[in-house]
């Protein structure tokens, strides 16, 4: 049973999508998958939403549809199987927009809106005012769910610096922030702002939001007025710095749904001044100040005030703050779920059973098969092999092999591997590496909301729309579930749906998108995180403080009779050799390496050869370079026993299962100074040396030859205390008290 | 004007902002703001009427609506070729016309049916109650 959401017109930042991106996060954490389709999509989302044509109802499913003006899908909803809901924000208002051209639409709206109330079974308002004009449309029971701010997206850090220094000064700034149509009242603002003149003549009123086009005259009036910014539309990072630099945020909208501005600028540590109608009383529930006339003499004296007396700034902010922490998302969680019961959509109990001898686990990772290479997905199969004789093992994953493009190559549905049972789900959706590249270029550094965030999420992949209805249909019938790599929606979103039975493998290192709030439910919602070293953890502990509780359960490296002979002779191999065994890509820091070998080369008459084992997807030909393509297993530790070193240049590592089997065999590593894990295996064994750049790489491999049988007994003494049995045990030990909870 | 906050002493910031507006010989007025609630339409026959409304294609959409440089273009082709669009559009404004009569028929048939169930259902519900003996009444202990 899943719970799609259907909207009119998708845009990130406006009031229908970002009603519908919180709502499936809320769903995720109540148990309950459902797609988001829509009529119209802003370019860039299509992973994110699909086309209204894609939507397939599948017996029991619900599907909610987000009413806004304009929309062509009441009538679709009317005559969609499955059952029905409406969720509402609000409409514009019918008298301020009497004998304008949008007139007829907004009578449109309010007719649809009246149409679907004997063909729902449930309604949402985002607000007790939004809830109380669906009751006055003939809906019956209205529940109330609003739309939550994430506090920490709003901080000082997030504020766009540009706009933030643009803005920052001493005048009294009167901000507001949303669209700005007839009902957000800029007449009256601007009214506002010429009282405040009166008393502060540099005073400012900045206005952030798109323009109702039809407002032209009064655009032209607000240009004409002293100290009046219109900014336009803004990102989320401007958004903030506007808020941040208010004296006071002025809200004069009559007809506001679901006060989600206020609710920001309370999250940004503004004071707010609003007119005490639609859902703004609700909202502030006695905090900010809220009036019941518009008096604008009057009103720019309290704004003055406001912005000036630090006493009365400090208790109007502390009051803010506190209603605030009532506002989280958990408020929003409490309601959906009491929404979704009243129509029998509760989260399905856990069937009670007697503990099993082996609890059923699902192992949950975005590749899985022979022959599938990534750090992930290797230890994912390993620890397959090794908890077999203990779990009953299904893994769930995709029917990629390919992590560039997950196109679908291994067939849907359930098969073996290696006499374990593999379900496969299809990946909705190619993973577009050019777009990909390029809205990442366009969002990493900048400050997201949610919306965003998920955008790139979806873009990045794999999609498995089967695999979340999977979970949310079938998730009780596991005891347990182990996920690999935070990073993919294939675990990003399935945690959320079973995070009371989940077990986290996150293999973190120090990229943009662990900067993504969207992250935080990952870390903070499963039973446990498991680290694989201590860095990771650390890492983990800056970014997400509020994770579930975590420990370092690390790899075993367990290596076989080796012969290095072997490799030399198979790959005609003379003198010493430095080797790389892995993807050889960018992403990896291989352009850093080759440019570190060419210094070498030159400083070093007899310098070692560099080979590269792995498929390579840029080009590597340089001179004492080679390249081997990919090697196998026993290829592989041959060739690291008889290496002078392993090199590893990745800046971006969670483990570095490479460095571990090098010590494995007594063999040092030269590691990039950036990844904080590489350093920490050098510190600890004693048996690596990090380098910063070129020239600190050739100081790197001149210190291991001279003091390569030092280090390669630490290398072996250290290589020892990573034994599969303490790992496989310390999983067990986990799965074991969740099972037995 | 009410100012309403918890964290605030209300009164005290009104009286003092009152009093600077004094100070400075100014008289404020309130803006007569509308509190009546958005009204409710009823669908079908909202639909007639929007239906009624757009029925004749040959009627020109209001300039407000389209910009004054485009409406006047408009109106030059028209002027020049109203004959032939008159007679292209005549089979459409009859095709508008036969489904606006169909939608006000149905949904006139469909409002009335559904006040007869109303009716039917409500008197329904009275029978039942009637044919149901009346709750005896508890019977009072009485003194003395």
């Amino acid at each position: 049973m899943a719970v799609h959401q259907l909207v009119p017109h998708f845009h990130l930042g406006e009031p229908t999508a970002q009603a519908a991106v919180q709502f499936r996060a809320l769903l995720r954490r109540l148990g309950h998958w459902g797609g988001l389709y829509a009529a119209s999509r802003e370019p860039g989302t299509e992973a994110l939403v699909q086309p209204l044509r894609a939507l397939r109802v599948q017996p029991g499913d619900w599907v909610l549809l987000h009413h806004a003006m304009g929309s062509s899908l009441p009538a679709r909803l009317l005559h969609t199987p499955g059952r029905r809901g409406v969720v509402f924000h609000g409409l514009p208002s019918v008298r301020l927009n009497r004998g304008t051209p949008a007139e007829r639409a907004v009578l449109a709206g309010r007719a649809q809106l009246s149409g679907m109330a004997a063909h729902v079974s449930l309604a949402i308002g985002l607000s007790g005012f939004a809830s109380s004009e669906l009751s006055r449309s003939g809906y019956g029971e209205a529940h109330t769910v609003p739309l939550f701010v994430e506090a920490e997206r709003f901080s000082e850090d997030r504020a766009e610096p540009a706009l933030r220094a643009r803005l920052g000064s001493g005048a009294q700034t009167l901000v507001s922030v949303g669209p700005v149509t007839r009902e957000a009242h800029l007449e009256d603002l601007l009214a506002l702002h010429r009282e405040v003149l009166r008393i502060r003549p540099d005073a400012r009123l900045v206005v952030a939001g798109a323009v109702d086009p039809t407002l032209g005259g009064l655009e032209s009036e607000a240009a004409r007025t002293p100290g009046v910014t219109m900014l336009g539309q803004v990102s989320h990072g401007q958004q903030v710095a506007v808020y941040r630099s208010g004296s006071v945020l002025v809200s004069m909208g009559e007809q506001d749904g679901s006060g989600v501005r206020l609710m920001e600028a309370m999250a940004s540590d503004v004071p707010v001044l609003a007119y005490s109608a639609g859902a703004a009383a609700e909202t502030l529930d006695g905090a900010g100040v809220a009036f019941d006339e518009k008096r604008f003499a009057l009103l720019a004296e309290v704004a003055v005030q406001l912005g000036t007396d630090a006493r009365l700034r400090g208790r109007v902010l502390a009051g803010q703050r506190k209603r605030l922490r009532a506002l989280g998302p958990e408020r929003s969680e409490e309601r959906l779920a009491a929404a979704l019961e009243s129509v029998g959509l509760g989260r399905p109990p856990r069937p009670r059973r007697p503990v099993r001898r082996r609890p059923r686990v699902g192992i949950v990772v975005q590749r899985y098969g022979p022959g599938i290479t990534g750090g992930a997905e290797a230890l994912a199969a390993q620890l397959v092999a090794r908890l077999r004789p203990h779990w009953d093992i299904q893994v769930l994953t995709s029917c990629a092999t390919d992590h560039l493009t997950w196109a679908n190559e291994l067939p849907a549905g359930e098969s073996r591997v290696d006499g374990v049972s593999v379900l496969r789900f299809t990946n909705l959706r190619p993973r577009p590496m050019g777009e990909l590249n390029a809205r990442s270029r366009r969002v990493f550094g900048h400050s997201l909301d949610l919306g965003e965030e998920e955008a790139w999420m979806a873009l990045q992949g794999p999609l498995l729309p089967g695999l979340w209805r999977h979970l949310s249909e079938h998730g009780a019938e596991y005891d347990g579930f182990v996920a690999f790599t935070y990073l993919f929606v294939s675990t990003a979103w399935s945690v959320p749906l079973v995070a009371d039975r989940t077990l986290l493998v996150p293999t973190a290192h120090d990229e943009e998108p662990l900067r993504f709030d969207a992250y935080a439910e990952v870390f903070e919602r499963p039973r446990a995180v498991l680290a694989l070293t201590p860095e990771e953890l650390e890492l983990i502990d800056r970014r997400f403080p509020r994770h579930a509780r975590a420990r370092v359960v690390g790899v075993g490296v367990e290596p076989p009779v080796v012969e290095p002979g072997r490799f030399r002779t198979r790959f005609e191999l003379r003198g010493d050799y430095l080797l790389y065994v892995g993807r050889v890509e960018r992403g990896k820091g291989i352009p850093g390496l080759l440019e570190g070998y060419r210094r070498l080369r030159a400083a070093v008459p007899d310098a070692p050869t560099l080979v590269l084992a792995g498929d390579a997807s840029m080009d590597v030909r340089a001179e004492g370079v080679r390249m081997l393509g990919r090697v196998s297993e026993a290829d592989k530790w041959d060739g690291l026993a008889g290496a002078l070193a392993a090199v590893i240049p990745s800046p971006k590592e969670s483990l570095s299962l490479l460095a571990l089997e090098a010590f494995a065999v007594g063999t040092p590593m030269v590691g990039n100074a950036v990844s904080e894990v590489l350093v920490g295996h050098a510190k600890r064994s004693r048996a690596g040396v990090t380098f910063q750049d070129a020239a600190s790489f050739v100081e790197a491999v001149g210190r291991v030859r001279r003091e390569r049988s030092v280090m390669a007994r630490a290398a072996r003494r250290y290589a020892s205390r990573y034994r599969w049995e303490r790992v496989v045990d310390a999983y067990r030990e986990e799965m074991d008290a969740m099972v037995r909870r | 004007m009410k100012l309403l906050g918890r964290h605030i002493d209300a009164g005290a910031l009104l009286r003092a902002a009152r009093e600077r507006l004094d100070a400075r010989g100014i008289r404020d007025e309130a803006l007569s703001v509308e509190t009546e609630p958005e009204p409710v339409l009823e669908p079908l026959s909202f639909l007639v009427r929007a239906l009624e409304e757009d029925e004749d294609p040959t009627v020109p959409v209001p300039a407000a609506e389209r910009g004054a440089p485009a409406s006047l273009v408009r109106r030059m082709f028209r002027l020049a070729c109203q004959s032939l669009i008159d007679e292209a559009l005549e089979r459409q404004r009859r095709f508008n016309a036969r489904v606006r009569e169909a939608d006000a028929q149905l949904s006139a048939e469909l409002i009335q049916l559904r006040a007869r169930l109303e009716t039917l259902e409500g008197s329904q519900r009275k029978g039942k109650r009637a044919a149901r003996p009346a709750p005896r009444k508890p019977r009072r202990n009485r003194r003395g």
